[in-house]
């Protein structure tokens, strides 16, 4: 195997790894809410969401080639890459998708263990910003967008950000709110049973469209590293092998499930009862599809957590844990600064050695960090069996030493 | 690129607010006159209108999200639902 190969496969490797951590990020977004009401049960639910993901990544067959042309500077407006990363036979382009997806693999694995809901196109984009900075400098970054067009850092994920959670958490504020005061005087029956069809459509919605637009991502960029190793020569599509391996690898991610997650975004922030859980749901599924419908990138996960807080809100006599969703919005800043220092990183030390043992470098310290992460993990396992225990209030207790310490 | 993105939150939120929130009521109506025509609301007779009014209101409910799934599965081949008339039809993005 040629050297420049072995840089591919790593590549492709890697993005593959990127493309499960995405799914098993995200099966909370859709599925938080019915596992945490028992409209499912947990394992339907993953099935459920890991089958649409997989009928919706299989029915994108629109390219998703400029993926990267939203924050950095490597593609044209075509797709193809710029001639200035392509110098040495595209080793340094290949170099900066492997660190870049390395930092949203580390990004992505430290919020999953933390149980924190994070967007990971803001980790893919940050870990990509990252590993383009430190190869070409600040100038490969496209902060802002030309013209009147929303785009760049600021357009696709700052704004978004700022946006996206608020716009949702009205919403769903107002439909709960609505729908409470219409079932006000049913019984427990209707209230439990009645919505669950309700809620079960809103979610599968919301797997269906995740399959479509996130697995497209990891396509695109695999697309590109085939393009510049000379493995791929067309903008127009992208080879069956990478739509079949991408669709395949986030439903299987999905299906693994992300429980530490699902328990945080469906027990942490605020009970939620089926009629709740039916307005959160369809509050989220409106506003991915109109924002899709203009253009605007927002993050699922920013909006199903907006969702699930306004619910909160919504309900009468519902208690919001403030102090849960803090946590997830200083994880939602610090995603993409973290993501890139990590990229960043990752480009450097890869950049020692020769190509494709720099590269096999910085896949080893990303193996590293997983096994790590994962060990880390099953010291307090979170899974099906013990998604949907009492979320414990947080306890002030004294320590051997005499001082207050919160448990 | 301020005021885009400020022009495009508004309408978010208003196509939210119509969806996101108005089928989540209409949902709600539903259930609820499936337990007037069970006779299940204190204080209210059994009335087999209920049944009616509630299929109407499912109806609604199931064709805004198949008009979603049409939409999603629409998107990812290159068009897109346009709502120019009165019915919604597909078009080329």
């Amino acid at each position: 195997m040629s050297p420049e190969l072995i840089l591919l496969a790593l590549v492709v490797v890697t993005a593959l790894a990127f493309d499960f951590t995405n799914g098993f990020h995200d099966t909370a977004n859709a599925m938080a809410a019915s596992i945490a009401t028992k409209a499912l049960t947990p394992k339907m639910a993953v099935v459920l969401c890991a089958s649409l993901n997989l009928v919706g990544a299989l029915l994108s067959v629109e390219v998703a080639l400029t993926v990267t042309n939203a924050v950095i500077n490597l593609q044209n407006a075509d797709g193809t890459p710029r001639p200035e990363v392509m110098a040495d036979g595209g080793t340094k382009l290949l170099l900066i998708l492997l660190a870049g997806l390395a930092g949203a693999i580390v990004w992505n694995l430290a919020t999953w263990l933390w149980g924190l809901p994070s967007s990971s196109s803001h980790a893919l984009f940050g870990g990509l910003i990252g590993s383009t900075v430190a190869a070409l400098g600040w100038g490969g970054v496209k902060w802002v967008g030309e013209g009147s067009s929303v785009d760049g850092v600021v357009g696709k994920v700052i704004l978004p950000a700022l946006i996206s959670p608020g716009v949702a958490m009205i919403v769903a504020m107002v439909g709960t709110s609505m729908v409470f005061k219409v079932a006000a005087r049913l019984t427990e029956r209707y209230r439990t049973r009645g919505f669950r069809w309700g809620q079960v459509g809103a979610a599968s919605l919301m797997s269906l469209s995740h399959g479509t637009n996130d697995a497209q991502k990891t396509m695109g960029v695999i697309t590109l590293a085939l393009i510049a190793s000379g493995q791929w020569n067309t903008t127009h599509e992208v080879p069956l092998w990478v739509k079949l391996a991408c669709a395949l690898t986030i439903a299987m991610g999905t299906y693994l499930g992300g429980w530490r997650i699902i328990r945080t975004m469906g027990k942490g922030l605020v009970e939620i009862e089926p009629p709740q859980g039916m307005s959160a749901d369809m509050a989220s599924a409106s506003v991915i599809l109109a924002s899709s419908q203009l253009g605007f990138a927002l993050s699922t996960t920013h909006v199903a957590t907006g969702s699930i807080l306004g619910s909160g809100v919504g309900r009468p006599g519902a208690q919001v844990r403030w102090g849960v969703a803090g946590r997830m919005a200083s994880g939602w800043l610090s995603t993409l600064p973290a993501a890139a220092a990590v990229g960043a990183l990752m480009f450097l030390i890869g950049h020692l050695l020769p190509a494709p043992w720099g590269a096999s470098l910085v896949f080893l310290l990303l193996a590293g960090a997983g096994v790590y992460m994962y060990l880390h993990s099953r010291k307090e396992p979170i899974g099906s069996h013990n998604v949907n225990d009492e979320w414990a209030q947080p306890k002030k207790t004294k320590d051997k030493h005499g001082h207050e310490v919160t448990v | 690129m301020w005021l885009t993105a400020l022009d495009d939150a508004w309408r978010i939120l208003v196509a939210g607010l119509l969806l996101g929130a108005g089928l989540p009521i209409l949902f709600a109506l539903g259930v609820k006159s499936i337990a007037w025509a069970n006779g299940d609301l204190p204080g209210t007779p059994a009335n087999p209108l209920g049944k009616v009014i509630a299929g109407v209101l499912f109806f609604a409910v199931v064709a805004a999200v198949a008009l979603g799934i049409t939409y999603i599965v629409a998107h990812g081949f290159g068009y897109t639902v346009g709502f120019d008339g009165l019915l919604p039809h597909i078009v080329k993005r």
